[in-house]
């Protein structure tokens, strides 16, 4: 153990110290501290405005957790626990495992250091990042309300160590089940193969299902936010919840919450049980890990390095890469050829098309699920009838996403000089690669629309507008980051130098925007109607993007393969 | 075979053999890695393991150093049996794998230090740390980050740290690959004062010319069976009777094979003759 904690602390203090060398480093902790600095100020503020509202009642209540009551606390505690078990399981039944650097596994797996050490030393690292979500979420539902009630946080240090216990055990009782079943591929038992497909199935089946039931909660919680009015539904899942049958069920997630109540009631002999009986779960939990110590190092192995090739080719915006493994993970099948479009910039269409096809499903549905986000934040920070607010989000949210359409550009550019020497126009060869790119931005696109029309916001005129603007300003967008691409091809390892650089390449692509939006309120001053209006935008947004376009050729006629 | 050798053998055969491995098997699934291999490696002897792509070493490697458990069979390092007494055992061996990856964030003085606790071989440290430093041309790097190395300097740091702890037996997975001409002679040389010594030394590779030069037995692998073990003579006595009832080869290489020409008619030999243990394809990574 003792080399554990020299290497830890040493590159613990190694990190430390290459931040004067590298001042960029700064940049997301000063970005972090300042966020919990303005949170610290607002409880303070809170605090000391005389706004203390002592002898609140601890009810929970769709009233109280719509205005923000201790009700609303432990809510949002069962909530980030269920959340945390449901997602316990899913990862249970899955493949994951616990991961270890190739360092670890060249230094570490040989050493004669016990096993169980090892894995304790990565159990501990486990731990201690869960204090932030055990701590920090509570922390920023409830601060408002402990400021009001005249305490500080401190009085919440039961409920996050409660927090933290139940999120220890999950994480045992998971990694368990993981090195339980990733040590069991020894030997030749032909029902093995069955069984894994079954547990798959089964996976699938519970993901898919926990999905839905959190995408509904999610739904419904945003619902009830935006229509206060009707709230029938919203009291009748928290009666649900709050009823005696499911806190039975759910008892270690409701002894978890339940010992927030000690910061507005101080301490009963039940708090002292419920703590008792945590620390009793995650000590048990350890156990059960340590029991399947003797295989792990086998079991991580496979999964570590899967896993470090993943991370290594997504922070490169590898797409190859990541399209191989998943390729050999079994996640890709070879689909039927698609005929021939014709010579030339067609064959990369083709080609561009063929792989549309071998998209598996998962990413379908992934698309799906983030062409849901700007309606959810629509309906979050948007008025119901504001458009110019929803299209402000759906403008922001594709730009943020765009960098997931150039992966076929960057893997483009890795093999630029076979592109290069191709028969093919530089221009019409940028085109035909962006094409399909710009067709799935569009799609996304109008998807969010769809969703935001199915909630009910999104039908108004400027709405309509934004439908026929659309594709256009997806392909200004693509054709802005594609120059940024072209500039810096390769993804640096440096998060905070990626950061910088996509930084100016959101700013780049908002000036891009600049000229339809002032034509947008040119013409919607002159009363032109919705149609007219989109069109006007449109053609303006068209002119920006044919001159991102010219550049983006300049830029790859003279982009160096060697480079 | 010259003088020098005949005398290490003997002694080496007079010892009890340092790492010594037994039906070796290692099942993945339906899936069969190794397949009943044995073999032993004596103190002050250099074992080549060689096979094609997919023939097993690398797991073989990995089994003998404890990460992967076997299916079935007996590794012993120093007389510690490693399934029972596995931190014993593990004091005596040092691996050196193929890639190096040390970590990037500790100093080459640190990682030295941190093998060493790790080894629980503290005493001496500075001085034993400090003469490989010499040795592999690192001390002006004593203070860099590994992450500030070369990819061939963190190869030198990852051999230095297993000469660190007077390991008895020393596993090497390709050894040679990543080292320029002078780190790669530096090595051999070190490889065979290990054997000076008295330690076994276990070296997997694809590098034939390697082998020729250092190793004083070879183990042949093919999809996880054993196909050939012996001395380079007995190994090429072997391959040149085979060589003149398989091949069609000129005359020279039927009286006096290459080692290239032994590997080559040994694996074939052990395809047309079935020996592909279970006939499962190849892995990935071995």
């Amino acid at each position: 153990m003792r080399a554990l904690l020299y290497l830890t602390i040493r590159r613990f203090l190694n990190s430390i110290k290459q931040i004067p060398r590298q001042p960029r480093l700064l940049v997301p902790y000063l970005l972090m501290g300042l966020f919990l600095l303005m949170q610290g100020v607002a409880f303070f503020a809170l605090h000391n405005a005389g706004a203390a509202r002592p002898g609140l009642s601890p009810a929970f209540t769709p009233n109280e957790f719509l205005t923000g009551g201790p009700g609303a606390l432990i809510a949002a505690v069962r909530g980030i626990l269920l959340l945390s078990l449901l997602t316990s399981i899913v990862q249970a039944m899955g493949e994951g495992s616990l991961f270890f650097t190739q360092s670890d596994m060249d230094f570490l797996f040989p050493a004669p250091l016990s096993r169980r050490a090892v894995l304790l030393f990565k159990m501990l690292g486990r731990y201690l990042a869960l204090i932030f979500p055990a701590a920090y979420l509570p922390l920023l539902v409830g601060t408002s309300l402990l400021a009001r009630a005249g305490t500080t946080p401190l009085a919440y240090l039961p409920g996050i160590f409660g927090t933290w216990l139940f999120m220890i055990t999950a994480a045992n009782l998971t990694q368990a089940a993981l090195l339980a079943r990733g040590t069991s591929d020894d030997g030749e038992d032909p029902a093995d193969e069955a069984r894994a497909k079954r547990r798959e199935r089964a996976r699938r089946v519970i993901s898919g299902a926990t999905t839905v039931l959190l995408l509904g909660i999610l739904g419904l919680v945003f619902y009830a936010m935006g229509n206060r009015e009707n709230r029938g539904l919203l009291e009748e899942v928290l009666r649900v919840v709050n009823s005696r049958t499911a806190t039975l069920l759910l008892a270690p997630v409701a002894w978890a919450s339940d010992l927030y109540r000690v910061a507005f009631e101080g301490w009963t002999l039940a708090d002292a049980g419920r703590l008792l009986g945590l620390l009793a779960l995650a000590v048990g939990s350890l156990g059960l890990l340590f029991s399947r110590e003797r295989d792990f190092y086998e079991g991580v192995m496979d999964f570590s390095q899967k896993q470090a090739r993943m991370v290594s080719a997504m922070r490169q915006g590898d797409a190859g890469s990541i399209l191989s493994q998943m390729a050999q993970d079994g996640k890709l099948s070879a689909g039927r050829t698609l005929r021939d479009f014709g010579m030339g910039a067609r064959a990369i269409l083709w080609k561009d098309a063929v792989s549309l096809t071998r998209t598996p499903l998962r990413s379908w549905l992934t698309l799906l699920f983030l062409a849901s986000f700007p309606a959810f934040f629509s309906l979050i920070f948007g008025k119901r009838q504001n458009d110019i607010g929803l299209v402000f989000w759906l403008v922001m949210f594709t730009v943020q996403t765009s960098s997931l359409f150039l992966l076929g550009l960057r893997d483009m550019l890795r093999r630029a000089d076979i592109t290069k020497a191709l028969p093919v126009s530089p221009g019409k060869l940028l085109l035909a690669e962006l094409a399909f790119s710009a067709l799935q931005m569009t799609i996304l696109g109008w998807l969010s629309m769809g969703i935001m029309w199915l909630l009910g916001s999104g039908r108004g005129p400027v709405f309509a507008a934004a439908l026929v603007v659309f594709p256009s300003v997806a392909a200004l967008i693509l054709f802005v980051q594609t120059c940024f691409v072209l500039v810096y091809p390769v993804a640096n390892q440096d998060a905070a130098q990626n950061g910088i650089s996509g930084l100016l390449s959101l700013l780049a692509s908002m000036l891009a925007l600049l000229p339809g939006v002032i034509a947008g309120i040119l013409l919607s001053l002159a009363n032109a109607p919705p149609v007219l209006l989109g069109l006007g935008v449109a053609v303006v947004n068209a002119v920006a993007a044919a001159c991102a376009f010219a550049v983006a050729t300049f830029l790859w006629q003279r982009f160096d393969p060697t480079s | 075979m010259s003088l020098p050798d005949a005398l290490r053998s003997e002694a080496a055969a007079a010892d009890p053999p340092l790492l010594v491995v037994q039906g070796l098997t290692k099942r993945y699934r339906k899936f069969t890695a190794l397949s009943d291999v044995s073999f032993s490696v004596a103190a002050g002897e250099i074992v080549g393991l060689l096979g094609p792509n997919g023939a097993g070493k690398t797991t073989t490697l990995r089994c003998i150093s404890g990460i992967v458990r076997p299916t079935a069979g007996r590794v012993s390092v120093g007389g510690y049996d490693l399934a029972g007494q596995e931190q014993d055992a593990k004091r005596l061996l040092a691996f050196v794998p193929e890639q190096p990856n040390p970590y990037e964030m500790l100093t080459v003085w640190e990682h030295l230090r941190f093998v060493a606790h790790a080894y629980g071989t503290t005493d001496g440290f500075d001085e034993r740390a400090n003469a490989l430093l010499e040795r592999f041309v690192l001390t002006e790097k004593r203070n860099a980050l590994v992450g500030t190395l070369s990819k061939g300097m963190r190869q030198k740091l990852t051999i230095a740290c297993a000469f660190l702890h007077r390991a008895r037996v020393f596993l090497f997975d390709e050894p040679l690959i990543g080292l320029d001409p002078q780190g790669g002679r530096e090595l051999r040389e070190r490889i065979a004062e290990a054997r000076n010594e008295g330690a076994a030394v276990l070296v997997s590779t694809h590098m034939l010319d390697t082998v020729e030069r250092l190793c004083d037995r070879i183990v042949i692998l093919r999809h996880g069976v054993k196909i050939a073990e012996g001395t380079l003579d007995e190994i090429r006595e072997r391959a040149a009777r085979s060589i003149s009832t398989w091949s069609s080869g000129d005359s020279a290489a039927r009286t006096d094979p290459s080692l290239e020409d032994v590997f080559l008619t040994l694996t074939n030999e052990a395809t047309a003759a079935g020996g592909d243990g279970d006939g499962s394809p190849p892995r990935d990574g071995e």
